[in-house]
């Protein structure tokens, strides 16, 4: 473990700025693709899980250096909780040769995501800020945001994600004499053409809303809105004016934010 | 500062009367046409227009540099006095006070750079601004016989961001103050010590501490050292979490022999926002294969060497040969190892020929085996017009990942460069650059993200450089320019590709 350098750099930069992210604020979301594979990762579809994030740049020098502290330190110690998910994103916008390249000398297991410059931007309102942790709670909370590079706030790192862990720990205990509030299923079937059908549970009456979103964070259909009451409920979402490829669908309630993946073939 | 220097100047120019002063300066403006492969930015035009001023009067000195960016997007522009400095000097005393440029010791501390000519363009805005890293405080320092004093306090730009996106305060996070003393105990030995204490905005202040030396053995062999430290950490280089660096050399020459021998050790040495700038030690070349190709410096952990040797013949022949290592140790362990040779040939009056042989592993890159090539020749007609012919040739080993089994496989890369300039007269040249690549990082397509593109990829660009007269320079590029990591003086960066036309003209008055 190298010696904490406590800095606060960036962060204060960032904090001057107008697009950035502040610890205690919604993380924001990004949908990207995953490297070498045709599936996208979108943070807000794990509003339950505690989500490491490496900024990093895939031809950038101590990104090479440093990220395998992030493997060994933190994504070997939290990888096998459920509740834990890693990404590393490359914010340089490299090609996914330059990535498995990245991949290849720093040995890192967990998933990379392309084409991350513009999300950099949202959380740090720059695009300098590689090279970096962050950690993103429950309710995609954004509860950790390095301002040094990642070898020199792995403890802060890991403070952060076993606060949350425990959080999450916690709440399962509690939840377990208050059953979930919501339960979103898996659209049937899947995949489909041109339409498919989407169930939801509440235990109580609660305001709703199920939207349909594209691999890139754009809605693009409200399903279902509105007072709902307990119980279960199917809608129909018609996909015949949309084209071929994976869809997410989100349900909102005042309680909870759950998010599922589909796929439309044609 | 600015109002400061507004302040003062008047004072300074009437205090000057009697005495001969002048002003002078240079312009340089820059439009492009053009756009980045991949990016959005179709046919994207700007403006980059840098103006530097100087005012000399007796001892007094002033400087102020202007800088502007116009593109069809408001939020990417912006017009700002991005230095300016003033400076009084006499025979032992200088003091200076804005932007100023200073180096500690032998550059562990603190390091500051200007790139002239340099134009920086940063990849998220496509913003254009000088390449520089200044000091913006105050710093004085006296020169004598017997001993020399310099005192800073300063804040280093951080210059990865561009003039649009903060005001210039908000771009230096770090605050340094030092003072630094070197001794002449004679002619041949001088000893110093710099203490130096750096805060991030916000943070606490953390000191380090520097020794160092310089000894010429001989005429002919000098030897120098520092070794700088945070200072809680003092001599207890031996723990992995202790911050320090050591730095010795050697310069020996006898007659047309020379050479050099470098060690270096970083650890745990990042400075503030990483202001710092030890040397590297690996040899920078400035052959475009093998420029693209330079080590950087990871000032997290790193130690290594190198050695050089030339000798000049009699005939203007000459012959160097390097040998460098690097060694990251900050987590995972990689190797640099470069042998380099080059000849110049000097064949007639009218024919001179330069070739140089290296050889290369740097897995950080992940490249083995990297063995460049080149050969320039340079011929001067009768007529006093020339032609230079310049063929460089790179392949490396690289496992690249194959979708299809899963597995990271075998593959061979190449980089071709080369390059005819025909010069009418040494005021108006004529290029062409023709470069190809095989590399994958190069041909994939990045915004394809699970297709992989494998056809060789080329750039041709064409060069024009028209000196009007002694003050007036026209350089004109049309085509594609390939892009990537490039070296100047120690300081590496990343250059963007770029496929249209560049229009730049130089002014000095």
């Amino acid at each position: 473990m190298k010696k904490i350098v406590v800095l606060v750099l960036l962060s204060w930069i960032s904090s001057t700025v107008t697009a950035q992210t502040s610890v205690g604020e919604t993380a924001p979301d990004f949908t990207l693709p995953i490297l070498n594979s045709e599936e996208s990762a979108m943070l807000s579809a794990h509003t339950d899980k505690v989500v490491y994030i490496f900024f990093y740049g895939a031809n950038c020098p101590h990104c090479k250096t440093n990220g395998p502290v992030t493997e060994s330190d933190i994504y070997q110690t939290y990888k096998d909780d459920p509740n834990f998910l890693a990404f590393g994103i490359d914010t340089w916008n490299m090609s996914a040769s330059s990535n498995n390249s990245f991949r290849n000398v720093t040995g890192l297991t967990y998933p990379l995501l392309l084409n991350g410059r513009n999300t950099l931007n949202a959380y740090y309102g720059n695009t300098s800020s590689y090279d970096r942790s962050v950690v993103v709670g429950l309710e995609n909370t954004l509860v950790y945001k390095g301002s040094v590079q990642v070898d020199n706030d792995v403890d802060e790192v890991k403070a952060a994600i076993e606060a949350e862990l425990e959080k999450l720990e916690t709440s399962s205990e509690t939840d377990n004499s208050v059953p979930n509030t919501v339960v979103l299923h898996q659209n049937y079937p899947n995949p489909f053409n041109p339409s498919t059908n989407i169930q939801f549970e509440l235990n109580h009456a609660a305001e709703i809303e199920l939207a349909v979103y594209d691999v890139i964070g754009n809605k693009l259909s409200i399903v279902a809105s509105g007072t709902y009451a307990s119980g279960s409920h199917s809608v129909i979402w018609d996909a015949s004016n949309y084209p071929s490829g994976v869809y997410f669908y989100r349900l909102v309630t005042p309680a909870q934010s759950l998010t599922n993946r589909m796929l439309l073939v044609k | 500062m600015l109002r400061i220097c507004s302040l003062l100047l008047p004072l300074l120019l009437l205090s000057s009367s009697g005495i001969t002063a002048q002003i002078y300066g240079s312009n340089t403006f820059e439009f492009q046409l053009g756009n980045l492969p991949f990016e959005d930015d179709r046919d994207y035009s700007t403006g980059y227009n840098q103006t530097n001023l100087y005012y000399d009067s007796g001892n007094i000195s002033l400087f102020g540099r202007f800088e502007q960016f116009l593109s069809p997007i408001e939020e990417r522009n912006y017009t700002k006095f991005t230095q300016k400095s003033i400076q009084f000097q006499d025979d032992q005393f200088r003091v200076r006070a804005g932007n100023i440029y200073e180096t500690l010791g032998r550059g562990l501390l603190l390091r500051s750079y200007d790139i002239p000519g340099s134009v920086f363009e940063e990849a998220f805005e496509r913003t254009r601004y000088a390449f520089f890293r200044d000091l913006e405080g105050f710093a004085a320092d006296f020169t004598s016989d017997l001993f020399e004093i310099k005192v800073l306090r300063a804040q280093p730009l951080f210059n990865p961001l561009p003039p649009n996106t903060l005001p210039d305060s908000l771009r230096r996070p770090d605050l340094a103050e030092a003072i630094q003393a070197n001794v002449y105990l004679n002619n041949e030995l001088s000893v110093g010590g710099i203490l130096m204490r750096n805060q991030t905005f916000g943070s606490d202040f953390t000191n380090y501490g520097a020794l160092m030396s310089d000894y010429s053995i001989s005429d002919y062999v000098q030897i120098f050292g520092e070794y700088a430290f945070e200072l809680e950490d003092a001599f207890g280089f031996n723990s992995e979490n202790d911050a320090y660096g050591i730095y010795l050399g050697s310069n020996f020459y006898r007659g047309s022999f020379g050479g050099s021998f470098e060690y270096k050790s970083y650890n745990n040495f990042r400075i503030g926002s990483g202001y710092n700038d030890p040397p590297s030690l690996i040899k920078e070349h400035t052959y475009p294969v093998l420029n693209r190709s330079t080590h950087v410096l990871d000032t997290g952990g790193e130690h290594g060497f190198q050695f050089e040797v030339y000798y000049n013949f009699d005939d203007g022949h000459a012959l160097t040969f390097n040998i460098s290592r690097a060694v990251n140790n900050a987590f995972l362990r990689f190797e640099y190892i470069e042998v380099f040779l080059e000849g110049l040939y000097q064949v007639n009056e009218q024919l001179s020929v330069k070739s140089f042989l290296d050889y290369a592993n740097d897995e950080l890159k992940g490249e083995e085996n990297r063995i460049s090539l080149g050969f320039i020749t340079d011929y001067l007609f009768s007529n006093g017009s020339g032609v230079i012919l310049d063929l460089q040739y790179q392949q490396f080993d690289r496992e690249e990942f194959d979708l299809a089994t899963g597995e990271f496989q075998p593959n061979i890369s190449s980089n071709v460069y080369s390059s005819i300039a025909y010069s009418f007269s040494s005021d108006f040249i004529l290029a062409g650059i023709l470069e190809t690549s095989t590399d994958p990082q190069l041909t994939d397509d990045p915004t394809t993200f699970i297709t992989v593109e494998d056809e060789t990829r080329f750039w041709l660009g064409t060069n024009m450089l028209y000196r009007a007269n002694s003050s007036n320079t026209i350089e004109l590029f049309a085509g594609k320019r390939r892009g990537g990591p490039a070296c100047t003086s120690g300081i590496c960066y990343e250059i963007l590709d770029f496929e249209g036309v560049e229009l730049r003209l130089t002014t000095r008055f």
